[in-house]
């Protein structure tokens, strides 16, 4: 095969994937930007004349609006909470003296794998009996468990990796262990708080099966289950769903774009390492 | 000599408090995980056991040993669902391995606009699942559908119902799935690729490897612990989807692709039999624990093998 | 300042006793240098002092006070460590203002002490700067300011000076031997360099596997190596070391039998009890004389290094090394004549100096 030949096939294998990747996506994207009459025309027209109708009808008429405000509160709080609590795990796992470290961390893993029914039924309950069906800490609580493995294991992963030495340094400076922590560590955690808080946003914004159980009332529902749930008077209201969806998703595909080194290395550092 | 003062377990003061700091630290993230993952995982062991059905508070919840798992073993529709969900796991997981391979091959070698190739390439996976669903369910749509128009264009007769098709229904959601997800096994495997040095290649290229013996022999085993990764964690993903079944077909047409995590929330929650439910989800948590003690198994000894 | 005491420390690491009952006593103010090859403790030692780690036995004194048990925040001891260990989030002022900030010196005293440090070691201009963004040299200077402008009783260096360039390291030594006449700061300072703890140190403790080898001025260790590794340890290029029997020659004088040769050791009535057993004699490159002599060996190969000429010379089954003057010149393959002048040689039996 000549070099040539075998250049052509690799950028037919680059232009392939990229298609594959994008085009069901700028798909819709498209159609939300096009005219009622485009979307229900048969055949489908390819174009759109770029109109914001279904936009202003998302956010007007199907509340677009609450649900955005409560998926932004709930990932928002969950990446907060999980990234307090992991980083001080993380510290713990990397540098202090503990008996058992495989297990903790093992156990922890097995939890990133337990099937989301297993545990639904009882934290149904257990929310009920605390009346927190429906309301933001009720979702916000799993979903800081949930992504706690993940949050620990990229800590971890991030502590391990700092000099020891500077550690030292602040005890022999006369920092107590807490003051080593609050002084040292949690200033130089920046980057790997930074790539956590990422991965465990997209997991909260993205989540739906909790989501959909714990909030069945509409002031409190997140995107996912908006947009799950679009109901039409009629039919299904394709138009709104694609707009509604673009507004979902473009928050995370700006992060992803921005930050795709970051969240290659976070990924894979962890399965890597692991 | 003096020997420091040590406790029973032989542990100095300052040792002691040491271990104390830690626990401390994490502390809060194992009272999380106790409450709501530890917990719930054995309590819905103990839901399996009775008969109680959710909204209807008067009725007796009395402990019914293993009927729920008698009568599990007996129904049909979870039989079908267990076997979907194998199929499901099966053909995605594979595809979404030889993808990923082929997407992560490409990438990585160095080329200009490659941070625009990776970046396409996880938009897929940036997108929430839901919107995939809806996405995919619009694309498969029998008269608006994208799917039609590129199959048949203008010859309107011939557009199908994909998602009403019980045979084509399966199949449209692991494309669904294959299409979100092989980007995150793309990324496993190049991280896994991007440790092999370049040297290995070149030295094999100077004793006359051909591109598909270098590919057997240098690149496929030093990356097998990646793509073992790739294949536990995608496996464990994949048992467990739900968000695609919900959106684009609830598990139908005619319990075409009912699966068991949906099959569960049906039973649990759509029709309150919260014991019954319990029984299925111990039933998927037993697989899964299984299936990943056996990866680990298996891993663990890759790994091991891999020390020199 | 106080004074340093070491008793008995013993510090086992997953069963192996990588610090063996070590002693030794550094005086007020007095330099004293831990040297020692790669893997002997020293490193190890430095950080039981600091209390980094925890010994397993032995007790450490700072002063009159048994610091053995104290968190390092509490024995008032400061350290400069080899890869300087600077906060990368703070600015050099605020890494020297470290250690009094976390103790709450008011800031009035705290900018005092700062000025002063970073006076004395001439970093003032670097004081709002990052550690990333100034040299090793320089980063070098603060860890050492953040070091003294705590006045701690006792200063701890580890190898501070093995990530520098060799020119660097050459102007370091003299800094650092002017600072501590300024300061009279008692110290203690590990390295495995000799030429570091030879101008350096006003005391060594060489050490080994573990154990203490020999602690004397550096001029006691280069004439009087109390055994084979410290004879083999100080000194470059390394002492020659023969194995031969000792015999009684001509008059009072002893001789060493070789296979190949004989050294004569002139008179030594020490060594009398040895007569008949076997000894090794050591002789440094610079005590063997070329040109005259009854000895003679062949120059196998000669390294010009400008301001003086080392010989390789074989002689027999041995090869000796020697050192002439720079402009020494011979063809290789040259017997030479050769002595060595017995006043300078060293004798050692089973290891140990008699």
């Amino acid at each position: 095969m000549t070099a040539y030949l075998r250049r052509l096939l690799f950028f037919l294998a680059l232009a392939l994937i990229a298609t594959f990747s994008v085009l069901p996506f700028l798909w819709f994207i498209a159609t939300s930007l096009k005219t009622q009459v485009e979307v229900t025309a048969i055949p489908p027209t390819l174009l759109p004349s770029f109109s914001l109708a279904f936009y202003r009808s998302a956010l007007d008429d199907y509340h677009l609006l609450h649900y955005l405000k409560n998926s932004v509160i709930v990932a928002g709080a969950a990446t907060v909470g999980t990234i307090a609590i992991s980083l001080f795990a993380g510290y713990a796992l990397a540098r202090l003296p503990l008996r058992h470290k495989p297990l903790i961390m093992g156990s922890l893993l097995v939890v990133a794998m337990f099937p989301q029914i297993s545990i639904a039924g009882p934290v149904w309950q257990i929310l009920a009996a605390l009346d927190w069906l429906n309301s933001y800490q009720g979702l916000i609580l799993p979903y800081i468990t949930l992504s706690l493995p993940l949050g620990v294991w990229i800590m971890t992963g991030f502590f391990r990796e700092l000099p020891r030495e500077l550690e030292d340094a602040a005890r022999v400076d006369g920092c107590s262990h807490l003051q080593t922590l609050f002084r040292v560590i949690v200033p130089l955690a920046a980057p790997g708080v930074f790539t956590a808080a990422i991965l465990v946003f997209i997991y909260a914004w993205n989540e739906f099966f909790f989501a959909l159980l714990i909030m069945t009332q509409r002031p409190y529902q997140t995107l996912p289950v908006g947009i799950a749930l679009f109901q039409g008077q009629y039919t299904i209201p394709w138009g709104e769903i694609a707009a509604a969806s673009t507004i979902a998703t473009i928050p995370l595909v700006l992060l992803v774009l921005l930050f795709q080194r970051r969240i290659v290395r976070g990924l894979s550092a962890g399965a890597i390492k692991g | 000599m003096t020997i420091l003062t040590r406790n029973m377990h032989g542990l100095s003061p300052r040792r002691r408090r040491e271990r104390l700091f830690a626990a401390a630290l994490l502390f809060p993230c194992f009272a999380f995980v106790a409450l709501f993952a530890f917990y719930p995982i054995v309590h819905s062991l103990y839901l399996s056991l009775h008969r109680i059905i959710l909204g209807l508070p008067g009725l007796a919840q009395p402990f019914v040993y293993l009927e729920n798992y008698r009568q599990l073993w007996g129904d049909s529709v979870a039989r079908h669902a267990l076997t979907n969900t194998i199929l499901f796991v099966a053909v995605s997981t594979t595809c979404e391995l030889f993808l990923g391979l082929a997407m992560a091959l490409t990438i990585n070698r160095s080329f200009r606009g490659r941070g625009l190739i990776r970046a396409a390439v996880l938009i897929p996976w940036a997108i929430p699942t839901v919107v995939a669903s809806q996405m995919w369910r619009f694309i498969n749509n029998d008269h608006y559908g994208f799917l039609n128009y590129l199959l048949f264009g203008n010859d309107l007769a011939s557009y199908q119902a994909w998602l009403a098709d019980p045979s084509f229904a399966m199949v449209a959601i692991m494309v669904a799935d294959i299409w979100k997800t092989s980007a995150f096994a793309a990324l496993i495997i190049l991280a896994g690729l991007q440790t092999i040095p370049d040297e290995l290649y070149e030295a094999a290229r100077l004793d006359g490897a051909t591109a598909w013996q270098q590919f057997a022999r240098i690149t496929l085993p030093l990356i097998k612990p990646a793509l073992l990764i790739a294949l536990l964690f995608r496996t464990m993903d994949a048992f467990r989807v739900f968000d695609l079944v919900f959106v684009m077909t609830q598990g139908g047409p005619a319990d075409a692709t009912n699966v068991l995590q949906f099959y569960g929330y049906k039973k649990m929650f759509a029709e309150g039999l919260l014991g019954y439910g319990a029984t299925v989800s111990v039933l998927v948590f037993l697989i899964v624990l299984g299936l990943s003690l056996v990866y680990v198994r298996f891993l663990g000894g890759e790994m091991r093998e891999e020390k020199p | 300042m106080a004074g340093l005491r070491v008793e008995n420390l013993t510090k086992i690491y997953h069963g192996a006793t990588v610090v063996d009952r070590v002693s030794f006593t550094v005086a007020p103010g007095e330099f004293c240098i831990l040297l020692g090859p790669s893997g002997c403790g020293k490193s190890t030692i430095l950080r039981l002092i600091a209390g980094l780690e925890e010994q397993e036995g032995g007790n450490i004194f700072i002063g009159d006070r048994d610091i053995g048990v104290l968190n390092p925040r509490d024995r008032d001891v400061a350290m400069v460590f080899q890869s300087y260990a600077l906060y990368p989030h703070l600015s050099v002022y605020e890494n020297i203002a470290f250690p009094l900030r976390v103790r709450k010196l008011p800031a009035g005293e705290v900018d005092r002490r700062v000025r002063e440090a970073a006076a004395l070691l001439e970093i003032a201009e670097l004081l709002p700067r990052r550690p990333r963004e100034i040299s090793g040299g320089q980063r070098q200077r603060v860890a050492i300011g953040r070091a003294i402008v705590r006045s701690p009783r006792l200063f701890l260096f580890d190898e501070p000076l093995s990530n520098l360039d060799a020119k660097l390291r050459a102007a370091m030594r003299v800094e650092l031997a002017a600072l501590h006449r300024r300061l009279q700061a008692t110290t203690l300072y590990v390295t495995h360099d000799q030429v570091e703890a030879m101008t350096l140190g006003q005391k060594i403790v060489l050490m080994d596997k573990g154990a203490v080898q020999q602690i004397g001025s550096p001029r006691d260790l280069y004439e009087r190596p109390a055994n084979l590794f410290s004879a083999s340890f100080l000194g470059a290029p390394p002492i020659n070391l023969f194995t031969g029997r000792l015999v009684t020659g001509s008059g009072d004088g002893m001789t060493v039998r070789l296979p190949d040769f004989q050294v004569n050791a002139g008179r030594r009535a020490n060594l009398a009890p040895y007569v008949g057993g076997e000894v090794t004699v050591g002789i440094r490159p610079e005590a063997v004389r070329i040109g005259t002599g009854s000895l003679q060996g062949i120059l196998e190969h000669i390294e010009h290094i400008g301001s003086e000429t080392i010989l390789y010379i074989r002689m027999g089954a041995d090869r000796i090394i020697a050192r002439a003057a720079a402009d020494f010149s011979s063809p290789l393959g040259t017997t030479l004549v050769l002595d060595f002048d017995p006043p300078s040689l060293h004798f050692f039996r089973q290891g140990q100096r008699i």
